[in-house]
């Protein structure tokens, strides 16, 4: 099932049936998500992992709509977007910082750069769906 | 249970020369080799504390924060050489944001904990800079 739709071309992808059980992995998605291939994708990481990310992964399928957001797990913080298209979803996401917990110092650095990240992405998003809503309530005008 | 006390020993060069049972999966690869070589940024954060044993002579106890744990360290040294004792007291959780959170909390009032004993000043410091 190839599936480009709504995920940037670089950024690794899952794509997920409606009982999160992946249907297909992009070439760059790192382990374990290509041994993941007709399982639940949750059976691979942690069991809080199902917990942390289940619920933008409803929201996406109950809306019918791109959901965007980021998440810490396990030492990254990541980006991702779940997009739903037609029965399957489509998540995707893009690593902008992990813990480096080698220092003390390496430690902070590391978390005030991912939080940096979190607040520069979340900007860029926020300006991303105020400017979509601006073109929407412009046309209409 | 495994009762056997950690250990390892260092020469006049900081080479490891041998290492206890219980650290022999971990640290046993690096036999003959400078841990500093071995052990990235450790060099930054014992090595003082092991030049200062060798130069007094005696033994001496200190805590840090190094790979993800905050640790007690004995150093016993005997002529060139320096036995080292170490002892993980707690340690990052990096899986969700809430034990990462939980796990600095720990590891802050293990560092602070010796307010009285002799403390890695940049450790506690720099802990206490987390947001």
């Amino acid at each position: 099932m190839a599936v480009a739709v709504g995920t940037s071309s670089d950024h690794p992808y899952v794509v997920l049936d409606a009982e999160d059980r992946v249907l297909d992995v992009s070439p760059n998605a790192p382990a374990p998500f290509p041994s993941l291939l007709g399982r639940r994708v949750h059976e691979g990481f942690p069991p809080e992992t199902e917990a942390l990310y289940g619920p933008y992964f409803e929201r996406a399928r109950r809306t019918g709509e791109t959901v965007e957001f980021s998440q810490y797990s396990d030492g990254h913080v990541s980006l991702l977007k779940a997009v739903p298209i037609r029965r399957a979803l489509v998540v995707s996401w893009e690593l902008i910082g992990f813990i480096d917990v080698m220092t003390i110092e390496s430690l902070r650095h590391s978390i005030d750069a991912a939080l940096m990240a979190l607040t520069v992405r979340g900007e860029t998003i926020r300006r991303e769906h105020t400017r979509a809503s601006m073109r929407v309530i412009a046309g209409g005008a | 249970m495994n009762a056997e006390i950690d250990y390892y020993v260092v020469d006049a060069n900081d080479r490891l020369i041998q290492v206890s049972e219980s650290l022999r999966e971990t640290m046993g690869p690096f036999v003959g080799n400078s841990l500093w070589e071995c052990f990235p940024r450790a060099h930054e954060i014992f090595e003082r504390h092991f030049s200062e044993a060798r130069e007094s002579g005696h033994e001496l106890e200190f805590k840090a924060f190094y790979a993800g744990a905050a640790m007690r360290l004995r150093l016993l040294p005997a002529g060139a050489l320096l036995t080292v004792y170490p002892e993980r007291l707690a340690e990052v959780d990096v899986r969700t944001l809430g034990t990462l959170t939980e796990s600095l909390r720990r590891i802050e009032a293990v560092l602070a904990d010796q307010a009285s004993e002799q403390l890695d000043p940049r450790a506690h410091g720099s802990l206490r800079a987390l947001p």
